[in-house]
């Protein structure tokens, strides 16, 4: 049994100050930004942000939600995509991090080079931009938006790094003479225990889908495959244009300042909730026993 | 009771159980299902690499080719490979632009100072986090701390003007209320060398703690436990044992933030500072000197000229940091 | 699972026999498509198969990506035929890159033939770019002014006397600052009112001049052209009397905001002027004398006595919108040019057409009523499922419409006004075709940004020693070598004018 020693005392103390204040910091922004969101626009052009809405108001989420459907539909294409995306990004980031974790293979650094150099060089946004809609013809599809956040090889690089210093060799190298080859090891050993990598690399690429809209805006036209943060996105440069160009709109009470901080809000919601399902992974003692025995 | 540094391992790449787990059996060798050469053993390795390989050769190799655009006068109808070589001509308005040396300077030392502050910061609240009791409190504040990640800069930039703003921003009503001078924190460029850090730690530490989060789960509570036993308090576990356990990690990210030493947080740059004069010089860098020069102009051959001279300088670095790297232990360097 | 694969390819089967026999005309416009765009596409596809066998097809480039996409667009070449363009949004800079197909009159008077009767003569000289046609100019450019609006019901509370230029606002603005401590004399933001104060200013003091555009997104220009001097003079601003005059205008702007009567960080500001005034933020709003419409129709219903007062030259005029300031232009890689430019000619010129992409679907979005354009009983403003001008289709011949039941009569009359103010020159439509001097350009243009704009607000700690700076960032750039190209490409298209 392990006595709590005084030292341990100290030690939760400055945790609990350092943590909890960086926590705080963290959130509150995000709370003012959300009590805010259901401000009018008048008391925030006039007097900026409070701490509690000063003319309470649904403006700006009556227009996000006035077309119901359209959201739904957005919400529809980001889960998926969102959820095929980042399966498929992790199993070849996996496999890819494995084989470059492996000694026996002597050019393992050379490929990681490979890997790494277009970290480094990139041709830029028109050869990009002229490949996928002009050679690749992928314009307009819910495969460009799957594909072109697809892979980081930072990401690989980081589960690579997890493989090497966390699973160890001795359970490996008894797997192969249990007879397993690469696929068997792979899928039976090193993907199990590496649950905490893939859990932070996994939401970390659930959460570049989830917010992206850069892909959408490059390379999709139709309006029904926009996913929820490029739906948001154009819902506030519309708003923002008719007030400064458009001579015949009367916008008499479209929320601007609002319609930013909403739209925060409700895309934010969501993925907020994925999170405490993957914490799960991030507990110690994940690798206990497996060594054993 | 203080234990001796040397009773404790110091650990080189993964860490050997201690005292437990099986050794090979010493017996007559099995027959093994599979009689492969090594080297044709690797074909599975291959196969396995293979999917990622082939979306970099098409993804990135294919456009990387696009390149050549930096010393092209870039016509619509001849394309990337039919319009006329110009040399040196796209590069010409960067370094007679007077600012190349302060701008680049800029990117180095933020980028250097972020790296710093981001990956202390991360260490610490993973080192805090994982050691500290209070399952919910811990949940909870790892959640909490995620949520600046989804705050675009646009949004984090109306909001600091609303606190910050002379006339009636949040700080200076206070200012005002407690009859203080109100401070005009846009006008004040030395500031900024504080708060650009604080912002850039605030909105990525989340995303760091978790990184370091993961490599501590993977640590063998074994170590842990033998040093509990031994009498380690919890200072000296995390001194002894996590840190130098996950040194590895530290080093990858480290090196892999090095990489992009050139490369600024563009978004959080202009969204801040925009095209404040007074705040310029003392914040520009390289990606923001370039969006004002070109912007008004989408001349592809200048802004890949600037991005080829981003790359160029980040190649140079990170193959250099990488070799140091190599000499002190190979395991740890990136390639 | 078999039946899906059957239907999957029974569709395709259909949907290729379908566009086999159709001409598809793709265009790209600017901002969103608004919420009742479906129903106008099918309605004006309804009407073109009969009338010209083709089918329209809209998509759309928005504000924030205006930058990047615009030209990745043109650059792709794939499935357009048309796009919009103006003399503001890159149309020398494309044109000059091989964007655009070359057009001739005679492919004019062939194939828009209502076109070629409705745009003057004159007209097509604007658009030229090295001597070649590549856009097609709308029949009515805009017709509008800057204009600044003060509360008229606070100029009267302080007894101060009316204000016909700019530079009698001093009284108003002090008296806003001493006695209504709520409110901010000037709000600007950080793009469309950081210039418009000191330019007020400026062009006070100085013989009529128009800036002369040398990057779509620089705030202001280092050049300016005088467009009522038969000379046709282009100048620099360290040319004098220009000099002077900027360091006068900086400096006043200067005193304003050392005395709090400008807001002190426009540069993070996006509220516009006119949105605070509306909202009873600040003072003075700034705008031009189309978009203040809402701006009046609010400051209305506040009580606020919005007072206009146009922002002109010493002589009392502005120079007239260039018929470029709202085109549309044919992709050089398009593969229907004749259908397409009859499809432009369709819709820019034929009221039947003209008022669908512009105002919807009758009696969906709007209709008419009192001989004029007004919105269906029961439908709010803010629910019209196509509200005008928000689709982008500003190139159509405007003239063929009736006036808008909201336009109030002091925004008609506003309207009216404007011609007499307008003053069409030379200069009108010039637009300056960078790529031989592109690198001075990017520089000039990042130091304008840098330098000058921080004396526009009258940020800066001596106003002399800004401008002194700035003369030295010009010359670094090479002000007068681009000097000199400007005015080798101004007196090539005034030749004759």
């Amino acid at each position: 049994m392990i006595r709590p020693a005084r030292d341990d005392t100290t030690f939760n103390t400055i945790a609990y100050v350092v943590v909890g204040s960086l926590a705080l910091f963290a959130l509150l922004p995000f709370v003012i930004l959300a009590t805010n969101s259901f401000s009018s626009e008048h008391a925030i052009v006039t007097r900026g942000y409070s701490l509690l809405p000063r003319e309470f108001s649904l403006g700006a989420y009556r227009l996000i939600f006035e077309n119901p459907g359209k959201i739904a539909r957005s919400y529809a294409v980001t889960i998926f995509v969102t959820g095929a995306g980042t399966a498929i990004s992790l199993l070849c980031s996996s496999m890819a991090a494995y084989v470059l974790s492996r000694k026996e293979l002597v050019s393992r650094n050379r490929f990681a080079f490979f890997l790494y150099f277009t970290q480094l060089f990139s041709g830029g946004l028109v050869p990009y931009y002229l490949l996928i809609t002009r050679d690749l013809k992928l314009g307009n599809s819910v495969l460009v938006m799957l594909l072109v956040p697809m892979f980081n090889v930072m990401n690989v690089l980081i589960l690579r790094n997890f493989i090497q210093n966390s699973i160890p060799e001795a359970l490996l190298d008894a797997a192969r003479i249990d007879g397993l080859g690469h696929a068997g090891i792979f899928f039976r050993i090193v993907l199990p225990l590496s649950k905490p990598a893939l859990a932070s690399i996994g939401l970390f690429t659930a959460l570049a889908y989830w917010n992206d809209w850069w892909t959408p805006m490059m390379f999709v036209q139709d309006e029904r495959l926009y996913p929820l943060q490029y739906t948001l996105y154009r819902l506030i440069s519309s708003v923002n244009f008719s007030a400064q160009m458009v001579n015949n709109v009367p916008t008499m009470h479209l929320p601007k300042e609002t319609l930013k901080l909403a739209m925060t809000v409700v895309a934010t919601g969501p993925i907020v909730l994925l999170y405490p399902f993957v914490q799960r992974y991030f507990v110690k003692g994940i690798t206990l026993g497996a060594v054993k025995g | 009771m203080r234990v001796p540094k040397s009773a404790l391992p110091v650990p080189r790449g993964p860490v050997p159980p201690q005292g437990l787990g099986r050794a090979p059996a010493p017996t007559a060798p099995r027959r093994l299902r599979l009689r492969l050469t090594p080297a044709a053993r690797n074909w599975v390795l291959y196969l396995m690499f293979a999917p990622l390989a082939a979306y970099m050769v098409v993804f990135a190799y294919v456009p990387m080719a696009g390149l050549v655009v930096a010393f092209k006068e870039y016509n619509y109808q001849e394309g990337i490979f039919g319009s006329p070589w110009i040399g040196l001509e796209n590069f010409r308005f960067f370094y007679e632009s007077g600012k190349l040396l302060q701008v680049t300077l800029n990117t180095v030392l933020y980028n250097v100072v972020f790296l710093g502050a981001y990956t202390g910061f991360s260490l610490l609240t993973a080192v805090l986090i994982s050691e500290m009791r209070g399952r919910r409190f811990k949940k909870l504040a790892q959640s909490m701390l995620f949520l600046p990640y989804f705050i675009s800069w646009v949004t984090v930039s109306a909001f600091v003007y609303n606190i910050f703003n002379f006339e009636y921003g949040l700080l200076n009503s206070t200012l005002r209320a407690a009859g203080l001078e109100a401070l005009d924190i846009y006008g004040h460029p030395a500031l900024w060398y504080l708060l650009l850090p604080v912002f850039f730690v605030w909105k990525w530490v989340g995303f760091g703690s978790v990184l370091y989060l993961a490599a501590i789960t993977g640590i063998d509570q074994e170590c842990y436990e033998a040093a509990m036993l031994d009498g380690a308090n919890v200072f000296q576990r995390v001194r002894y044992i996590t840190l130098p356990l996950i040194r590895p990690t530290i080093v990858v990210l480290v090196l892999l933030g090095v990489g992009r030493i050139m490369r600024g947080e563009f978004d959080m740059f202009y969204q801040l500072i925009g095209n404040n004069g007074t705040l310029i010089d003392n914040t520009d860098i390289i990606d923001t000197l370039v969006f004002r020069s070109l912007v008004g102009s989408q001349d592809f051959g200048m802004s890949s000229a600037a991005g080829l001279y981003q790359s160029v300088l980040c190649f140079v670095i990170i193959v250099i940091v990488n070799q140091a790297v190599r000499r002190y232990d190979r395991s740890h360097a990136l390639f | 699972m078999k039946r899906k694969i059957v239907t999957a390819l029974l569709f395709l089967a259909l949907a290729g026999t379908a566009s086999a026999q159709e001409t598809k005309i793709t265009g790209y416009l600017l901002g969103a498509a608004p919420a009742g765009m479906p129903d106008v596409v099918s309605a004006l596809n309804q009407k073109l198969k009969p009338d010209l066998g083709v089918t329209a097809e809209i998509n759309y480039i928005g504000w924030s990506e205006l930058n990047s996409k615009y030209p990745l667009v043109l650059a792709a070449g794939e499935g357009i035929d048309w796009i919009y363009t103006a003399d503001w949004c890159q149309y020398a800079q494309q044109a000059a890159r091989g964007a655009f197909k070359e057009i001739t009159l005679d492919m004019v008077q062939k194939y828009m033939p209502k076109h070629y009767a409705a745009v003057p003569k004159h007209a097509w000289d604007q658009v030229k770019v090295n001597g070649k046609i590549f856009m097609i100019p709308t029949s009515t450019p805009d017709r509008k002014v800057p204009i600044f609006v003060i509360r008229g019901d606070l100029r009267k509370k302080y007894g101060l006397p009316p204000v016909r230029k700019f530079s009698e606002i001093d009284a108003y603005l002090a008296a806003v600052k001493k006695n209504d401590p709520d409110l901010i004399p000037m709000n600007l933001d950080n793009g469309y009112d950081l210039g418009q104060p000191f330019g007020a200013l400026f062009n006070e003091l100085v013989p009529a001049n128009y800036p002369i555009q040398i990057s779509n997104n620089a705030n202001g220009s280092p050049f300016l052209g005088e467009y009522e001097n038969p000379k046709r003079a282009v100048h620099s601003i360290l040319e004098e009397p220009y000099a002077v005059a900027f360091k006068k205008a900086a400096s006043t702007m200067k005193a304003w905001y050392d005395k709090g009567y400008i807001n002190k960080n426009p540069f993070a500001n996006t509220v516009l002027s006119r949105d605070s005034f509306a909202q009873g933020k600040s003072a003075v709003a700034f705008a031009n004398s189309q978009n203040i419409q809402e701006t009046l129709a609010k400051a209305d219903q506040a009580g606020f006595e919005a007072e206009i007062i146009p922002v002109l030259s010493r002589s009392g005029t502005y120079p007239a919108d260039p018929f470029t300031n709202n085109a549309v232009a044919v992709a050089a890689s398009s593969k229907n040019v004749e259908k397409t430019m009859q499809f432009l000619d369709l819709i820019m010129e034929d009221p039947a057409y003209d008022y669908l992409v512009y105002f919807g679907v009758e009696g969906k979005n709007y209709v008419v009523e009192d001989n004029k354009v007004a919105l269906p009983p029961g439908v709010a403003a803010d629910k019209n499922t196509y509200p005008p001008d928000a689709a982008g289709f500003w190139f159509t011949n405007k003239d063929l419409f009736k006036p808008l039941a909201t336009w109030s009569p002091a925004y008609v009359a506003l309207r009216g006004s404007v011609k007499g103010m307008l003053f069409n020159s030379y200069f009108t439509g010039f637009t300056f075709a960078p790529d031989k001097v592109k690198t001075e350009v990017a520089n000039l243009a990042q130091g304008w940004t840098q330098y000058a704009n921080p004396m526009y607000v009258g940020a800066v700690p001596s106003v002399d020693q800004s401008f002194a700076t700035l003369g030295q960032k010009l010359k670094a750039a090479k002000v007068e070598k681009v000097l000199e190209e400007i005015r080798g490409q101004v007196a090539d298209f005034s030749k004759g004018r």
